[in-house]
């Protein structure tokens, strides 16, 4: 308190300068300018008129896009919870075991990452595709008796999606159960809690923050990563994010396609908000 | 009185790969006692007291609680509850829900775990904490409330892992205090774990001196400090002179260390080191055969100055004979 003066104390908000103008120009400004660009009218042939109008969203409402928008949100849905019943016992098995094993199965994450996601995509297009890897291999073991025709369905899709996304979900399990402290598991064992119970009252209470940023870090991409939908779903699954980018590109309507950024966005946010509402997840923050 | 055996260890042995950490403990413990196992860090008490509480289980040997073998029988189906070393309180749990842990679980009513957890706070002196969470308080008081979340499930057993270890000395003698008190209101048998000896004589109603996975001597604070049966420890408890002649070894507390021309002063030792520590005085002899010997002192004494020769000596009673195992 008493050295204030000192000349070599700088004013904090100098050293979070940096941090705050970074944040206003990459994230604020362009989410800005984005809402804006959604109230004005497309030009006639290239760019937009600085005319205000709410005819973009009154668009998003016909039941052609709605569908999208639920189609999205369920495809979401459906590889967020898959990537969580996958992720999390991969996670947690992964802070329990010995350091080496630790680093073996980490490296098994993080190998992927160093190929592009669009090859690794076109490697699924050669597993699904008609007598594909995975006819092949199904076939001679006879298990099934002709090609099954994944490619371009909806599993495949959500294949693309879950194994996209999982290691997202690793990480943040990994990361809450590594700092776990077992001793409290033993604690509950200790005061009559079989091995089940400690399990669901202590060790998923303490790991819950992990799961719940996995959520988060799984939902807010898988609603917008269209190229898997594209590449292995053909032209049958159309997500929010093909769209917008058909404005953007094909269509050429900058304005409708803010719009429909704005709409996922906001409704992004408002579902993660209500899931966090309903798991209290707040409350378990910065425990652990 | 005779008391009943409430706990008894038979040939508790316990390996963890290569190192043997228990080689065959055999301890009986009556009911109603406070036991400390006191010994420095390694000798395995922490190991024995994870083998009583069934989260580690022993390589051969029983565990009988109240005359029935519980040695394979799983942590939560005994009547033997915890206290941890660094509390291990839920944080994500105000103290009340931790101190109704165990009670929830046995399916107790709602209303009577709370007013079991009400009469809990009560007895560790933390009424109106209740609704606090257990990051909110402070060391002493998270102690409490891992004690109250013990004892409320009124165990024939309670396990206490150095719960002071973590408190400063202030707190800490207050603390053995109150724990002592508490225990003999609510007449639950404790088997303590430390390393202190002081704390372990302050305590204790008896004592057990492990050492390198051996129970080296179990009995009466008085009695393992005057009547220690091994040099270790002699040494451990109170820090006594090893004196070796011939194939014997004597320990001699330094209180007993006789310089002020006694007729039992018969040996020549010079005065190597004079320091006073702790309202002490201490003295390093150097005897003729090259042993050290220390004396202490409560008051100075002038005659002895540091490089000088002297006469001392000791009682024959003081001097005890002790199984010599190198310590």
């Amino acid at each position: 308190m008493g050295n204030k003066s000192s000349p070599k104390t700088r004013p904090p908000w100098l050293l979070l300068a940096p941090m705050y103008a970074f944040t206003i120009l990459f994230v604020a400004l362009p989410i800005l300018y984005m809402f804006l660009l959604s109230f004005l009218t497309r030009a006639e042939v290239w760019g937009v008129e600085f005319q205000f109008t709410l005819a973009n969203y009154k668009r998003i409402l016909e039941p052609l896009y709605l569908d999208t928008f639920l189609e999205s949100f369920r495809l979401a849905l459906i590889s967020t919870a898959l990537v969580a019943l996958i992720g999390y016992p991969y996670g947690y098995f992964m802070a329990k075991m010995s350091p080496a094993w630790k680093k073996r199965m980490l490296l098994l994450i993080m190998i992927p990452f160093w190929t592009s996601a669009l090859i690794r995509l076109y490697g699924w297009i050669i597993v699904f595709r008609s007598n594909g890897v995975l006819d092949s291999l199904l076939m001679g073991l006879h298990i099934t008796g002709e090609p099954l025709k994944l490619l371009y369905t909806y599993p495949a899709v959500v294949v693309g999606m879950v194994y996209a996304l999982l290691p997202f979900m690793i990480l943040a399990v990994y990361s809450s159960a590594e700092k776990m402290d077992w001793s409290l598991v033993e604690a509950a064992r200790d005061l009559g809690a079989s091995s089940r119970l400690a399990f669901w009252t202590v060790t998923f209470k303490m790991t819950l923050p992990g799961l719940l940023s996995g959520v988060v870090l799984t939902f807010i991409p898988s609603m917008g990563l269209f190229f898997i939908a594209d590449l292995l779903g053909g032209n049958k699954i159309v997500l929010v994010g093909s769209v917008i980018q058909e404005q953007l590109t094909k269509g050429r309507n900058q304005p409708f396609a803010a719009a429909l950024s704005a709409v996922l966005m906001v409704l992004t946010v408002l579902m993660i908000r209500l899931y966090r509402r309903i798991t209290g997840a707040s409350k378990l923050e910065g425990l652990v | 009185m005779k008391k009943n055996t409430i706990l008894q260890l038979k040939g508790i042995r316990k390996r963890f790969g290569e190192t043997t950490v228990l080689s065959g403990i055999d301890l009986s413990i009556e009911e109603g006692e406070f036991i400390t196992l006191l010994g420095s860090s390694g000798c395995g008490k922490t190991t024995t007291l994870r083998i009583i509480a069934g989260l580690e289980t022993p390589d051969s040997g029983q565990v009988i609680l109240d005359g029935a073998d519980i040695t394979a029988l799983e942590p939560n189906k005994r009547p033997v509850n915890t206290v941890f070393q660094n509390y291990a309180l839920f944080p994500y749990m105000t103290v009340a829900d931790n101190i109704g842990y165990g009670l929830k679980i046995r399916k107790v009513p709602k209303p009577d775990i709370a007013a079991k957890v009400e009469e809990m706070l009560q007895l560790v002196q933390l009424e109106g904490y209740g609704s606090r969470m257990p990051g909110q308080l402070s060391g002493g008081q998270r102690q409490r409330v891992a004690i109250a979340r013990a004892v409320v499930n009124e165990p024939k057993v309670l396990l206490l892992d150095e719960p002071l270890g973590a408190l400063d000395l202030k707190l800490r003698r207050q603390m053995q205090l109150e724990l002592k008190r508490l225990q003999k209101k609510l007449g639950t048998t404790f088997i303590y774990i430390t390393h202190d000896q002081e704390e372990a004589i302050n305590m204790s109603d008896r004592i057990a001196v492990m050492h390198q996975g051996v129970l080296e001597q179990a009995g009466a604070p008085n009695e393992v400090y005057y009547h220690p049966k091994t040099s270790y420890v002699a040494n451990f408890v109170g820090s006594a002179n090893i004196l070796r002649e011939g194939n014997a070894a004597y320990a001699i507390r330094t209180e007993n260390v006789l310089m002020n021309g006694e007729p039992e002063c018969t040996r020549e030792a010079a005065v190597l080191e004079k320091s006073f520590a702790g309202g002490q005085l201490r003295i390093l002899f150097q005897l003729r055969d090259g042993q050290r010997i220390t004396a202490s002192r409560y008051g100075l004494d002038a005659d002895i100055r540091e490089g000088g020769a002297c006469r001392i000596g000791w009682r024959p009673e003081h001097a005890v004979e002790v199984l010599d195992d190198g310590q």
